[in-house]
């Protein structure tokens, strides 16, 4: 009601609300289909399924391809983490603190991996790490994905730590902290959703990459490979099945974004 | 032993110069106050001294050693902002347990050490809550409590107040003074409010565009300032350029702009120019004709204006033939029979001990 009275009239609210849930409808709606269309108990793709089961689920999850992948992927997004949120809140570290006049330039070449064509930047780490003898294996994917997750943390903590009171860093440093122990106790605790953002970030983007990774393997597959690989191949439900497991991680990897975002907003009131 | 001691400090950024050679000291369980306007270099000051801010040149001891290249961690300091600078994810209790555990106090000693911080500032009852649960003079009081449970050498506060609404600011006063003289610790406080410092401190370091202008204790910047810098800033003045001039009866007298008065200076160097400092409180209006004993140095005036200010009185006068001056009486009550009504016509009495000169 209220809402209606502040647009003075209803149609310019009624035509957003319109909108809005077409542009939804066309964004969630193959993803609706495609999570039906997995739970097919036919050998075929087909919109609504004949019959339901989870058979391809149980293909997907004793196949060795699938299954090789899926933890080469996993094992990557789990080294890429910790090493991303580092790397990155170092960064931020060094921008937010460091001389005011550096700051916008070097911010823009740390996060230009965010906005450089991929396949650009796949084509120079493929070369790369030709000459260095390292592709085809973690060495090559780890420093690859971390150029395109650091930036993503980088931004994060970046936003966390402009919020942040550095009279409180001083006060524990007067307190006795040398300058570790109050970055430790004081300043990474207070930006923790930012830490927690950009380690979510950092997670599902390496989980998801493509483009660059495609570059540097050769006989190794990571989930999003093996999926295209067999997507040129043929086009079977145990792709549907895959792409929902997929989904299912994200999905729930941003939900906890989401949720952490509204806790910790509430925590500021309440405790 | 000084608690603190500032030698030639210098602090410049580029071609700012933030402050421009200091020398001051803080005896032990002496209350100091850095009073002056903004910008003039009070915080610079103090976060040299807390160890944030590194001279250009200078001497700097805290405790009787020289802090030159020891960072603040291992300087005894406690610091109070004027924000509070409470950790926000940690309860009181915790706040003030910080600085201990970084000591590496055992944890009974600690126990104990954080009760008596707390009942220094009366909020045992308080101990469980977060920050944001508590009231901006609450929080002032943890920030004060967690700073002085470490015992530091020297306590240093940067405008702690300047946050809280007026009545509080001046119970906050009152508290943090009693507090200090208990405790006999050292304390370098910073303000801009002169009241602040007048209430306060035992001596007062007032300071002008990075410089000292004058030290030295309530009484003396109020009554004797130095500078007149140190006369506009400390209260309100009546300030006059002044002459000495020799009358009729061979005697010399100071004329103020006009106004007559006896002459107070020690020479009678007739070309010597001086300032003439009247504080308001100090000039008497009385009504003429009355029957006061009439001095030699009789001037009267004309009421210009009236502020009603409660407490006070003020009136911008204006002296026959002579300069306006602002005076305030204290408001003995409404049915003041000596009360005044704008356009009348005042006798005005400056005691000789309520003028004061100035070098020009
Ligand atoms: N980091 C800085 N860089 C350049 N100038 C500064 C810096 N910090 C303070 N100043 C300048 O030094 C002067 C004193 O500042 P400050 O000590 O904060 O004054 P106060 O606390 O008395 O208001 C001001 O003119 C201010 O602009
Ligand atoms: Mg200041």
């Amino acid at each position: 009601m209220s809402s209606q009275e502040h647009y003075g009239s209803r149609f310019p609210y009624r035509l957003l609300v319109g909108v809005v849930t077409v542009v939804i409808f066309f964004l969630e709606a193959p993803l609706v289909i495609l999570v039906i269309q997995s739970f097919t108990a036919e050998s075929y793709l087909a919109f609504p399924p004949p019959s339901y089961g989870v058979r391809w689920y149980k293909e997907v999850l004793t196949s060795e391809d699938w299954l090789n992948s899926i933890s080469l992927s996993l094992i990557i997004a789990t080294i890429v983490t910790p090493l991303s949120l580092i790397f990155g809140t170092m960064a931020a570290f060094a921008l937010d603190r460091g001389p005011k006049k550096l700051k916008n330039g070097l911010q823009a070449i740390m996060i230009s991996p965010m906005v450089l064509p991929h396949i650009v930047l796949g084509l120079g780490l493929f070369k790369m790490a030709l000459e260095l003898d390292i592709d085809d294996s973690m060495l090559a994917y780890i420093p690859a994905h971390l150029t395109i997750t650091i930036p993503f943390v980088i931004i994060s903590v970046g936003a966390s730590l402009q919020t942040f009171e550095v009279t409180l860093e001083e006060a524990a440093r007067s307190l006795g902290a040398s300058r570790f122990w109050a970055v430790w106790h004081i300043t990474l605790p207070i930006i923790r959703p930012g830490l927690v953002a950009g380690a979510i970030f950092s997670f599902i983007i390496s989980f998801d990459e493509f483009i660059i990774t495609f570059f540097l393997t050769t006989f190794q597959r990571t989930l999003p490979i093996e999926m295209f690989s067999t997507l040129m191949y043929q086009v079977r439900p145990s792709i549907a099945a895959v792409s929902t497991l997929t989904l299912a991680v994200t999905a729930f990897l941003t939900a906890m974004l989401m949720l952490r975002g509204q806790i910790t907003s509430g925590n500021k009131v309440i405790k | 032993m000084s608690s603190v001691e500032l030698k030639s400090i210098v602090k410049k950024y580029g071609a700012v110069t933030a402050v421009a050679s200091i020398d001051l000291s803080v005896e032990s369980g002496e209350f100091v106050t850095l009073l002056g306007p903004s910008g003039c270099g009070k915080t610079t000051t103090l976060r040299m001294v807390a160890g944030f801010i590194r001279p250009t040149s200078g001497q700097l001891y805290v405790g009787g050693s020289n802090m030159d290249g020891v960072p603040p961690h291992k300087r005894k300091v406690g610091l109070v902002f004027q924000n509070y600078a409470l950790f926000p994810h940690m309860s009181v209790q915790k706040n003030i347990e910080f600085g201990l555990k970084m000591q590496n106090t055992p944890f009974e000693e600690r126990k104990d050490k954080i009760i008596d911080a707390l009942d220094l500032v009366k909020l045992r009852h308080l101990e469980h809550r977060m920050p944001s649960e508590l009231s901006g003079g609450q929080q002032q009081r943890v920030a004060l409590a967690r700073a002085l449970v470490i015992r530091p050498d020297v306590l240093l506060l940067d405008e702690p107040f300047g946050a809280l609404d007026k009545q509080l600011r001046d119970h906050m006063r009152i508290e943090l003074r009693e507090l200090q003289q208990k405790l006999k610790i050292s304390t370098l406080f910073v303000t801009h409010d002169q009241d602040e410092a007048l209430s306060m401190s035992d001596r007062i370091v007032v300071m002008s565009e990075g410089q000292v202008s004058q030290i030295g204790s309530p009484v003396e910047i109020y009554e004797k300032p130095k500078t007149r810098f140190v006369t506009d800033f400390i209260g309100r003045s009546n300030i006059l350029s002044g002459k000495i001039e020799t009358e009729k009866s061979n005697k010399t007298c100071l004329n103020a702009e006009g106004l007559k008065l006896p002459n107070v200076s020690k020479t009678s160097h007739k070309s010597e120019s001086i300032l003439v400092m009247i504080r308001p409180e100090c000039v008497l209006l009385k009504k003429p004709n009355s029957k006061n004993k009439i001095t030699n140095y009789k001037n009267t005036a004309k009421i210009l204006s009236i502020i009603y200010l409660g407490s006070i009185i003020q009136y911008k006068i204006k002296v026959n033939n002579g300069p306006a001056l602002i005076v305030t009486e204290s408001n003995v009550g409404y049915s003041d029979p000596k009360k005044f009504s704008l356009g009348d016509t005042a006798e005005i009495i400056i005691p000789e001990n309520a003028i004061y000169l100035i070098p020009g």
